[in-house]
């Protein structure tokens, strides 16, 4: 072989190998199957949360009903995600890079994001400990973050807590991180409480249940230790099931309560708010003294409310084993039992609705999962009686839930039933209860937030309908694939969209217009978490 | 970090690369020099000569033997009749030293490509950055001076992968026509060394199958490219008298220059289809970044 013919395959074979070298793999997302995601509805968009690419993908509609998908960045180890009440914010909570071996590994942080029509981000919060609990104030405000079963870090302190103040940026005490006063128990539920006429001024509360205690944190100095509540006097433990609040009267500032549903067990605690004695003032950092008080309720409640009587603030408690509303004089304990004839094991307060029963007495709507009826008690006291008047509703099938409709159809409420084939339009107005069937199990219905229409859907089917809550006409539409969750959502034009997810591949969605549901306008979208990957 | 396909294929390239050469290696090469001409082929100046006008053919002494080169054939018996003047001068073809190879000045070309594309945009069609494809071209060289030569190259390249993407079947298909200036220079009997700089138009082709939908997602897009390149030429076989065409085999190396195109990918649907479809925007694809090629060039001159 000459020397020209010993060159050329040498000149090929190093460019190609070293070609062969720089043949780099790709980012490793692209490598990543996905399971199906979460997806949360905000006020303006739809957001999938990503994982495997640390971001979530926001896609508002715009007046087309094309979704203009954004992407935002959560970092790596994400733990969990939270929308407002209103869907005004998304907040995502993730874990970072656990263990954190160098510099460059992230650490935890929780993301805030703007759910309006035109997502952008708020602000990033880091943390210290990768936490995997979030929950979210329903006013928006807070977020707390606690440890959650699946954290099982070296060490762990599961009562602590991380709070952050929504309304702030970053700060050096915010995010504010606090450790409960612990006897024992760890954090099993947050309730945030409307603002509390307090003795020393008006504040927020957050009542936190553990499996034994309940502690009360100031949400408007964090830095003042919180006040935890021991419910286990004896070897039992008792476990709070639930906590209703009251701010009191508005002209007073000692009458705030709440009060402690005890799982299993025929006591209530209620919790007196009330001033600080003046000796006590330069010993306590805390602006209320806290007062426990049992009161038994005839038998074990299964939810709790306050409500205003003829005779002043009651806590009602209903206890379906003796088919009656127990009310509870919160001053002296003493119970009056109200006799439904059912037994009701959930109470709602209606009066904001239907207006008051007669002198400032409210109206609540009781309903149960055994009993196929729905009551209205009037609480206002006739002669011989606590109340005014019980009005039982008989309906088809009892009562899963009940949904609350947004206004300007606020005096409806949806009552699905447990196996999600019945459902009941309640008009607490009229009293009327106009039932609704499909064909399918396990159907759920979802008001839409502009309280106009409902829309209803069943697991993995692929049909879904649009419900107007005034004519009740229910507007059926096929859809091609397999429905895993429909969003009503405002448009970037004002409108209304319904975008229907597909948990297929890579996730596709199919954006009806929310007013006028068809398949004649609709948009078709694939391949979701494809896109917008830089 | 390096993954063992890529490793592997740089292997097949190089047995890939030693195959192709050793299918183009001629059969019968031309004279390198004048030491290693033939003696079947009688040289110029020994060819019969003309006989002068009025001259009998057959009746002139022989003429004295020219003073040819020592290893220039002679013929027998060949009456020489030239004048002496004539008789000394030697013959060109056998006297002067071979002219270097004359790379091709009308050609066309075909071969392999293969090009590194690091952009972030080509990874949903990609376990790697390496994009292989074949390549056609053509050159037009009229300008020579010396060992130079300045012409036009016109190519087409054909590059395309696929690859899963979170699950999807994801592929793309670039087509790069490219015309540009070309410079050359001959090195010695069998070797030219060129660069050029060819400006041209990428136009990309993607799709996406996902089970999301029941409709492939595709874009059609294009960008603009300059790929500037360097290689050699390599004479295999050197093109006949009887004007046959040479054959070459070329190495080039190079970087491309790429503009960036949007990947918009959505359903191309039938007229007849009533549905109404989004779009899903992919990383943009600028197919930037070092490339490589061999083949073949044939000339026509």
């Amino acid at each position: 072989m000459s020397r020209t013919h010993k060159l050329a395959p040498a000149l090929v074979s190093s460019l190609f190998g070293v070609f062969g070298l720089f043949g780099c793999d790709r980012a490793e997302v692209w490598d990543t199957y996905l399971d199906t995601p979460p997806v949360l509805g905000l006020r303006g968009s739809v957001a999938l949360v990503d994982a495997e690419a640390s971001r979530v993908v926001l896609a508002p509609v715009a007046a087309d009903l094309t979704l203009v998908p954004q992407s935002f960045d959560i970092g790596h180890g994400y733990a969990a995600s939270r929308a407002t009440k209103p869907g005004d914010r998304l907040l995502v909570l993730s874990r970072g890079d656990v263990p954190r071996r160098s510099a460059e590994d992230q650490g935890p942080r929780l993301t805030v994001l703007d759910g309006s029509p035109r997502p952008s981000l708020l602000a990033t919060y880091a943390l210290t400990d990768p936490l995997s609990g979030l929950d979210v104030d329903p006013e928006g405000r807070f977020g707390v973050v606690f440890p959650s079963a699946d954290d099982a870090s070296f060490v762990l302190n599961p009562n602590e807590l991380v709070l952050v103040d929504l309304a702030r940026g970053p700060a050096v005490d915010n995010p504010f991180p606090m450790t409960l006063r612990s006897f024992g128990g760890r954090p099993q539920a947050f309730t945030f409480t409307h603002t509390l006429d307090l003795p020393t001024a008006e504040k927020r509360l957050l009542v936190v249940q553990t499996d034994r205690d309940v502690a009360l944190v100031d949400l408007s100095d964090l830095s003042v230790p919180e006040v935890t509540v021991k419910l286990t006097g004896g070897t039992a433990a008792l476990s709070p099931g639930g906590v209703a609040v009251t701010a009191g009267a508005p002209d007073r500032t000692d009458d705030a309560r709440i009060a402690v549903r005890i799982q299993g067990d025929p006591n209530v605690v209620i919790i007196d708010l009330l001033p600080v004695p003046e000796a006590e003032q330069a010993s306590t950092p805390q602006s209320f003294r806290v007062v426990p008080n049992i009161v038994y309720v005839g038998g074990v409640p299964s939810d709790l409310a306050f409500v205003q009587t003829d005779g002043g603030l009651r806590l009602a408690a209903t206890v379906p084993s003796k088919h009656s509303l127990s009310l509870v004089d919160p001053t002296t304990g003493i119970a009056t039992e109200i006799a439904l004839g059912a037994p009701f094991e959930r109470i709602s307060r209606v009066t904001d609705i239907i207006g008051p029963s007669g002198e400032d007495s409210d109206n609540a709507l009781l309903w149960s999962t055994q009993s196929a009826s729905v009551a209205f008690v009037a609480l206002g006291s006739t002669v011989g009686k606590p109340y005014k008047s019980v009005e039982r509703l008989e309906l088809s099938t009892p009562v899963a839930s009940v949904v609350d409709v947004p206004a300007p159809n606020e005096h409806l409420k949806l009552l699905t039933s447990p196996d999600g084939r019945a459902f009941v339009v309640l008009n607490l107005l009229d009293r009327t209860a106009s039932p609704l069937s499909s064909s399918t199990y396990g159907t759920t219905i979802t008001p839409t937030a502009d309280g106009e229409r409902a829309f209803l859907l069943a697991p993995s089917a692929s049909q879904l309908a649009s419900l107007d809550l005034t004519s009740l006409h229910p507007r059926n539409v096929q859809l091609a694939l397999p429905i895993d969750g429909a969003f009503d959502v405002e448009r970037q034009d004002g409108g209304r969209a319904l975008v229907a997810i597909h948990a297929l591949g890579a996730i596709g969605a199919t954006v009806l217009d929310g007013r006028s549901p068809s398949l004649a306008n609709a948009r078709e979208h694939a391949g979701l978490l494809l896109g917008e990957l830089q | 970090m390096i993954r063992p396909h890529a490793l592997g294929s740089a292997l097949v390239s190089l047995l890939f690369a030693h195959a192709a050469f050793a299918q183009s290696e001629p059969p019968a090469l031309p004279p390198l020099s004048a030491t290693e001409a033939p003696s079947a082929a009688p040289a110029p100046a020994v060819t019969p000569a003309v006989t002068p006008a009025g001259t009998p053919a057959g009746t002139v002494p022989p003429a004295p033997i020219a003073p040819v080169a020592e290893t220039a054939p002679v013929a027998e018996a060949a009456p020489i009749t030239d004048t002496p003047s004539e008789v000394d001068e030697p013959p060109p073809a056998t006297m002067a030293p071979q002219p270097p190879s004359s790379p091709p000045r009308l050609a066309m070309e075909a071969g392999f490509r293969m090009s590194i594309l690091p952009d972030g945009g080509f990874d949903p069609y990609a376990e790697n950055d390496l994009l292989p494809g074949l390549s056609a071209g053509a050159l037009f060289v009229p300008f020579v001076a010396g060992p130079w030569s300045f012409g036009f190259a016109a190519e087409y390249t054909l590059g395309g992968h696929s690859a899963k993407a979170r699950g999807a079947d994801a592929s793309v298909t670039i087509h790069r026509v490219t015309l540009g200036v070309l410079a050359r220079r001959t090195l010695g009997a069998r070797t030219v060394v060129y660069g050029r700089a060819a400006p041209g138009i990428d136009v990309i082709a993607g799709s996406i199958d996902d089970p999301s939908l029941d409709l492939p997602l595709e874009v059609d897009t294009y960008t603009w490219a300059i790929d500037t390149s360097g290689g050699v030429l390599f004479t295999l076989a050197e093109p006949s008298a009887e004007g046959g065409g040479g054959l070459y085999f070329l190495v080039e190396a190079g970087y491309v220059f790429a503009g960036s195109a949007e990947m918009r990918f959505a359903p191309e649907a039938e007229d007849d289809e009533p549905r109404l479809f989004g779009a899903t925007r992919l990383p943009d694809l600028s197919p930037h970044g070092f490339t490589n090629r061999f083949g073949l060039v044939l000339s026509f001159d």
